[in-house]
């Protein structure tokens, strides 16, 4: 299809244009259009009223996202804090058998007892 | 376009700042115009109504993009061109995953009982789309190339040319039912 047609085009039949006309008539009854206008209202106030339950106005997500961002900062520094308290206790377990506890001293003397007898008994 | 009434600019600067009743008359004095253009691109009265609700929604939605010294009714049309367009395109994808089924309307047409009228039917069903919107929204509608055009986003002289195959079209079609009745 050309794409800018210079041709002699063709007249507008009047026979077909009156019938066009009819065929795409708009409804005539005012009650028609005044219920259209209802329908289109209804549809933007319910428009209104579903943005206002999950726009958040930008002021508030500014201080929403410092807050999370403060909330981040406080959860990963006693993340951190806990890690090094850990570590530190291990170690101290470690080196000083005296801080474990007495049911995980009998558990572990248990385990090398078995060990050994697994060792002399070959199984 | 500046010959628009200058009441429609504050309409819109109502309708900007919130007021509903502003929109509502925009609505009120548009929704006809806006009813044609949809009209004259999807395939019936149901998607057309339902093509001008989606373009006022949207056009509500973007209203604070709009100029108000710009012609509202222009951007509106391209608006539910744009909508009924976009029902077009889903009403063919929707066809091709279904059945062919006949749907009761509760419009009535107004050009049923009509033999030339319901052969003309006929003639544009075979029409392909685009040319159908040209001829109703230049031979119907009133609207020039240009504008037409601008609303279905083709060049003008694309325009110029479905209008003279589509006349064309519906000559042929036509002529023999002419010659019967």
């Amino acid at each position: 299809m050309t794409e800018d047609f210079r041709g002699p085009s063709l007249l507008r039949d009047d026979d077909v244009t009156t019938a066009l006309r009819e065929i795409y008539a708009a409804p005539a009854e005012s009650a028609y259009w005044s219920g259209l206008e209802a329908r289109i209202m209804s549809r933007v106030s319910a428009d209104d009223i579903g943005e206002a339950w999950y726009v958040i106005p930008e002021k508030w997500l500014r201080v929403g996202l410092v807050a999370a961002g403060f909330a981040v900062l406080v959860a990963g520094s006693l993340l951190m804090r806990d890690q090094t308290q850990y570590a530190r206790a291990e170690y101290e377990t470690i080196i000083d058998p005296s801080t474990i506890d007495a049911p995980t001293l009998a558990a572990r003397e248990r385990m090398a007892e078995q060990a050994n007898i697994r060792a002399l008994t070959g199984r | 376009m500046t010959d628009r009434p200058t009441d429609e600019r504050d309409l819109v600067l109502s309708a900007q700042r919130g007021e509903r009743e502003a929109f509502s008359q925009l609505v009120r004095t548009h929704q006809r115009r806006a009813y044609a253009v949809a009209r004259a691109i999807v395939v019936n009265h149901e998607d057309a109504e339902d093509a001008v609700q989606e373009a006022f929604l949207h056009a509500y939605k973007a209203l604070d993009r709009f100029l108000p010294d710009q012609a509202f009714g222009a951007w509106l049309h391209r608006i539910v061109a744009n909508a009924a367009l976009d029902i077009t395109r889903r009403r063919k994808v929707r066809d091709a995953d279904e059945l062919p089924e006949t749907v009761a309307s509760p419009f009535r047409d107004p050009a049923e009982g009509n033999e030339l009228r319901q052969r003309l039917k006929d003639a544009l069903a075979k029409l392909p789309e685009r040319q159908r919107s040209v001829i109703v929204l230049h031979d119907v509608e009133g609207f020039k190339h240009s504008e037409i055009g601008q609303l279905l986003g083709i060049p003008e002289g694309t325009a110029r040319s479905d209008l003279h195959y589509a006349r064309s079209q519906l000559r042929g079609i036509l002529g023999p039912v002419r010659r019967d009745l």
